[in-house]
């Protein structure tokens, strides 16, 4: 948007859809309109301060480990917390992009000497990455800023992860899925809501999303590649359930953008869509990264389109790699899919050019 | 209402009581894909993962190396698609981006009509040739068809031949000479891209090629000089640290005048990388460990708070 005029015209304007009840803070709106020309981030600057952050780190921890830190578990415990701390009151006080990097890498180094401490300690697993998990939440509530609450979400999921992992309770991983796969889509899809219902959760919305989507990932790489835990394939169809019904969902949320009024139509494309969606039952992560796919088409999100991309060409990959039949039978069936989905394209370029 | 973008709603939705109702309409009105965008993409889905499971398909046929099957037989159905694919793209009234991915799946096929030319008649050539012939062949459809797809199996394949070769043949070259050979020869390419885009506009080819291009050529140069920071120095990794001096400088100078964050940051990152890896070399003691971290964190910082001015003065 050009300036702060237009701003009141579009204010105007919800106004009079909204009705008398519209209230609004129009000096925080100018204030907001102000810095978000002020300090613009992008996605270079995002990943700079991400990769910057886990160097300095790294190097950092080099450092203390080299100074002989490692010695006192209660010294690392101490610098940890202090670290933390300092992380998430740096972000409480001061909401710049300017000091991401710092902040990153001091919330890493804090994390990391807090699991050293603790791993030093000989405290039990479970209990540290209980801990971990809670540092991460408490920091999501508290710091409210975005690249640490990306970080916390990650971290989390991670956590997650490690506890199914060290207590070889492999099935649960699709109750991994299940829940992050409701989560992304009801992020994407409920935009609207988030943005309106609270302004916390407003401010937490882009962390969370992208947070959200390499979190069903790590999930989706976990199954999807065979012998990584070849012990949750029995249930497999269980991960891949939640995922068609969210895809489902979305074939019908898309028919109402597309405005298809025909029940002849809407009958096909959902024959089509359990045709593409049926031979995925035993591979949930390609059925998810269509899911990503199409979520970030459908609210215009490019990185989540890009993610879904990248997700979809490996995981089709890894499938093949792993499938244990001939070659041969792998050709027919990457063969006949080809032609099958050739054959949608034309049913679509025919609709679209009448 | 007047056009207003996703950052804008938020601002307000953040202010305000606006409705849940009424932050979605506008999202869906403003910011979200209409039906138009939707036929688009579906269409180009489809067509994409269609062809590619096609050939995928193709090329596992071939790799499953049929017994039963005649030499000639095989040879022939690959040969058969291959000038289906070009005869499609060349005889048939489809429009011009479909062609362009027929021609593609033809280039890809040569590949494999190659591969199994080598199985039959048990060449034994070095597998290098095998993709240095491939490269060859599909030399002058790449040129005229000029898509950016099928470029980036050109470049790629550029790349794995001389990688090959290396391993396979010129087993003097050090690693350090085959990161700088690999450096020049994409920064090259990137160049030519360029200009041919500002000679040209019809030629000019989408930003996520000649980003790709960018970053696969500042990848060899950082690794290539981190490699000859550690290893010991050999000619080339002079070669390299000038060459790389002068295209850095020839990048920045480019990102500035085109207002591009892009190759300003990814250039920064390396330089980062780079002089980190010098600095370990000079000492591994836990004063420069502490030094290396200031440091990353400040040239970052600054490297950020530069692109944030940038971004300011170029978008007033």
């Amino acid at each position: 948007m050009e300036s702060m005029k237009q701003f009141s015209s579009i204010l105007e304007h919800i106004n009079k859809e909204e009705g008398q009840t519209f209230a609004y803070d129009i000096k925080a709106i100018e204030e907001a309109f102000e810095n978000k020309n002020k300090e613009k981030s992008n996605i270079a600057i995002k990943v700079l301060s991400v990769f910057g952050g886990f160097m300095a780190a790294l190097a950092f921890l080099g450092f203390l480990f080299v100074l002989g830190i490692y010695d006192s578990a209660s010294a690392m415990l101490v610098m940890g917390i202090l670290f933390l701390a300092g992380a998430i009151a740096l972000n409480k006080f001061f909401d710049r992009i300017i000091i991401d990097t710092f902040s990153i890498s001091v919330y890493g180094i804090g994390l990391a000497l807090i699991i050293f401490g603790m791993a030093d300690m000989s405290m039990d697993e479970d209990v540290i990455t209980l801990v971990v998990i809670g540092i991460a939440i408490i920091s999501l509530l508290i710091a409210q800023t975005y690249m640490l609450s990306f970080l916390s979400v990650v971290t989390i999921a991670v956590g997650v992860m490690v506890l199914i992992f060290s207590n070889d309770s492999y099935n649960l991983l699709h109750a991994y899925v299940f829940v992050y796969t409701l989560a992304l889509a009801s992020c994407f899809l409920g935009e609207g809501w988030f943005l309106a219902v609270n302004k916390k959760l407003a401010k937490l919305y882009g962390p969370i999303r992208i947070g959200l989507i390499i979190s069903l990932l790590m999930g989706l790489i976990a199954l999807g590649k065979r012998d990584l835990v070849p012990e949750a394939h029995d249930y497999i169809w269980l991960s891949s359930l939640p995922i068609a019904l969210c895809i489902l969902y979305l074939v019908y949320d898309i028919i109402g953008v597309l405005g298809i009024t025909q029940t002849r139509t809407k009958v096909l494309i959902y024959a089509l869509s359990v045709a593409v969606l049926f031979p995925t039952i035993l591979a949930p992560s390609i059925a998810g990264a269509i899911l990503i796919l199409l979520l970030g088409f459908r609210v215009n999100y490019k990185t989540g389109m890009v993610a879904g991309i990248i997700a979809l060409v490996y995981f089709v990959s890894q499938y093949y790699y792993d499938l244990n039949f001939t070659l041969l039978t792998k050709s027919i069936i990457l063969f006949c899919s080809g032609v099958a989905f050739l054959l949608f394209y034309l049913f679509i370029s025919k609709k679209s050019n009448p | 209402m007047q056009k207003i973008g996703r950052e804008d709603i938020q601002i307000i939705a953040k202010h305000s009581n606006w409705s849940n109702k009424g932050v979605s309409k506008a999202l869906e009105d403003h910011v979200y894909h209409k039906a138009k965008d939707w036929h688009q993409f579906l269409k180009w889905l489809f067509l994409g993962l269609g062809i590619s499971f096609a050939v995928a398909g193709v090329i596992f046929f071939f790799a499953y190396n049929w017994d039963d099957l005649h030499k000639f037989v095989k040879l022939g159905i690959i040969g058969f698609l291959t000038i289906a694919c070009v005869l499609g793209a060349l005889l048939t009234e489809t429009k011009p981006p479909l062609k362009k991915m027929l021609v593609t799946a033809a280039s890809i096929l040569v590949g494999v009509l190659l591969a199994v030319f080598g199985q039959v008649y048990q060449t034994g050539a070095n597998a290098y040739e095998l993709f240095l012939n491939w490269t060859f062949f599909i030399a002058l459809w790449v040129v005229i068809v000029h898509f950016a797809p099928l470029w980036t199996v050109f470049v790629t394949l550029v790349n794995v031949t001389i990688v090959l070769y290396s391993e396979q043949v010129a087993h003097r070259w050090s690693e350090v000479f085959l990161f700088t050979l690999l450096f020049w020869i994409n920064t090259i390419i990137l160049v030519v891209f360029i200009l041919v885009g500002k000679w040209r506009e019809s030629l000019y080819l989408p930003t996520w090629f000649t980003h790709l291009l960018a970053l696969a050529a500042i990848t060899c140069s950082t690794l290539g000089n981190v490699t000859g920071i550690f290893d010991a120095v050999d000619s080339s990794y002079y070669l390299l640290t000038m060459t790389t001096l002068l295209v850095y400088a020839a990048g920045i100078w480019y990102g500035l005048s085109h207002k591009s964050p892009f190759y300003l940051s990814i250039i920064a990152f390396s330089l980062i990388v780079i002089s980190s890896a010098y600095l370990i070399r000079l000492s591994d003691d836990a004063g420069m460990f502490l030094l290396i971290s200031l440091y990353i964190i400040t040239a970052i910082t600054l490297v950020i708070w530069a692109l944030i001015k940038l971004h300011k003065k170029w978008n007033p």
